[in-house]
């Protein structure tokens, strides 16, 4: 099926494309949720919501999905469950009182939080390879003496300095992306 | 922004700053405008790039995007979309699970099959003495790493990580011991890596109070000292305590090797 055929089968509501997509990417959602410390019942949440989420968004900003939908549909599940699991850590060792949102609220919250996502993924698409590179270790909050070793660096301050530029250059290109005005403050 | 500034501030966000750096970092982000907006950022930076973390909403303030947005998702054809939802996902998992069926019976059988053999070739083998179990069950190599996620590679953990993959329990308890006072980041691991390199040096006095430590403690990674004092009763020969902790966790399946301990309680 083509991207556009899925999308319409979830704004007419068709059952059976709507069973299409649950048996081609059901399953790789599943195993993601399961493998991150997940029950069947949570990836059957999480899927429901993502596919709410991209039939809402769609009928308010007929986005472009630039990848195909099968990909973007497991991203939006899995960023959903990564969600999910903060927040149930916050409420593991959050000692102050939670307010409790409305269900459609935090649905709404999901999404800016999926646009203000595929910005800043965006962006670091764009900048040089080996920026990309280093800010993918540095993300992922990988050690300097690893980094300097996967980047043949000489020294931890040369490896901190190329940090620091790359990442000025992200900062810069999301900053002056106009959607990031309204993403930043939610 | 300084690379001065830059340091501080990841220092500040991978919470290795000492108490009093930390005090002087929030009074600057009180009175600097300018400074707080670029930890804000950094902050996002990290949430939206880091693929095992997430960027949740923090303010409480309602824009009007998401007042429309949650319209919308209030509206009936989301309300309807919803409902159809919910039916094809019964039946496709009402499919699944007929579908596997038979897969299921199968595997159930094998796994039945498996524990007869492996409760046989551990009887015939006379293999169940505690510190044979203790053996199979202590695996250095599921200890969660000293270095990971936050750590800026400090050279003192780099190298208690080395000297304990290495056996060298003597030397890294030195290490160890010393960044127990100090470090506030990744104290879970410590204490694991102390009382296991206390438990492999015979100290198990020691071990047992390294592990409740943890398990007092209100770190995350607290439950795991249950799993870990249980084999230092196991390596002491002590069946019924260690029986004692076990049960701790089979309590709840959610429980830090549930799986393990439900089989080593067998075993026992």
């Amino acid at each position: 099926m083509e991207n556009e055929e899925y999308l319409n089968a979830l704004l007419s509501n068709d059952s059976r494309g709507i069973m299409i997509i649950y048996q081609v990417v059901f399953p790789r959602v599943r195993k993601f949720v399961i493998q991150n410390k997940g029950q069947q019942q949570d990836a059957e949440d999480i899927f429901q919501k993502a596919l709410l989420q991209i039939t809402v968004r769609y009928r308010r900003e007929r986005f472009e999905i630039k990848e195909n939908f099968e990909a973007y549909l497991f991203t939006v599940g899995k960023n959903l469950w990564r969600r999910e699991l903060k927040m149930r850590k916050n409420r593991v060792t959050n000692d102050s009182i939670i307010e409790l949102v409305p269900e459609e609220r935090d649905l709404a919250l999901s999404v800016l939080e999926q646009k203000r996502w595929e910005l800043f993924t965006e962006k670091l698409e764009l900048i040089s390879e080996n920026c990309k590179k280093i800010l993918t270790l540095f993300f992922a909050r990988t050690p300097y003496s690893v980094i300097v070793e996967q980047m043949g660096y000489s020294s931890e301050t040369v490896a901190r300095q190329r940090i620091f530029k790359c990442k000025a250059k992200l900062s810069d290109t999301i900053k002056k992306d106009g959607r990031y005005s309204s993403l930043e403050k939610i | 922004m300084s690379l001065e500034d830059n340091m501080l501030i990841e220092n500040f966000l991978n919470d290795s700053l000492s108490e009093g750096d930390k005090r002087k970092m929030i009074a600057r982000m009180k009175d600097d405008v300018a400074f707080r907006k670029k930890v804000f950022f950094e902050q996002q930076l990290f949430s939206n790039l880091d693929n095992e973390d997430w960027d949740l909403s923090k303010n409480p303030a309602v824009s009007d995007e998401i007042k429309e947005y949650e319209q919308l998702f209030k509206d009936t054809p989301s309300q309807e979309l919803k409902a159809t939802l919910a039916t094809v996902n019964k039946k496709y998992q009402k499919k699944q699970n007929k579908g596997t069926t038979p897969w299921l019976l199968y595997a159930g059988v094998a796994v039945i099959v498996f524990f007869i053999g492996l409760t046989v070739f551990l009887q015939t083998n006379n293999q169940n003495s505690p510190q044979e179990l203790y053996a199979v069950y202590f695996d250095v190599s599921e200890v969660p790493s000293l270095l990971h996620r936050g750590s800026d590679g400090k050279r003192s953990l780099i190298n208690a990580q080395k000297l304990f993959e290495d056996k060298k329990y003597d030397q890294a308890l030195h290490i160890l011991t010393n960044e127990l006072i100090g470090s506030e980041k990744n104290k879970a691991a410590i204490y694991l890596y102390t009382g296991i390199s206390q438990m492999e040096l015979g100290m198990f006095d020691a071990a047992a109070i390294t592990f409740d430590t943890l398990i007092h403690s209100k770190l995350i990674d607290a439950p795991k000292g249950i799993w870990y004092k249980a084999l230092l009763f196991l390596k002491m020969g002590e069946r019924e305590k260690t029986r004692e902790m076990l049960q701790r966790i089979t309590q709840s399946s959610d429980n830090y090797k549930f799986k393990e301990a439900t089989e080593l309680l067998e075993s026992l």
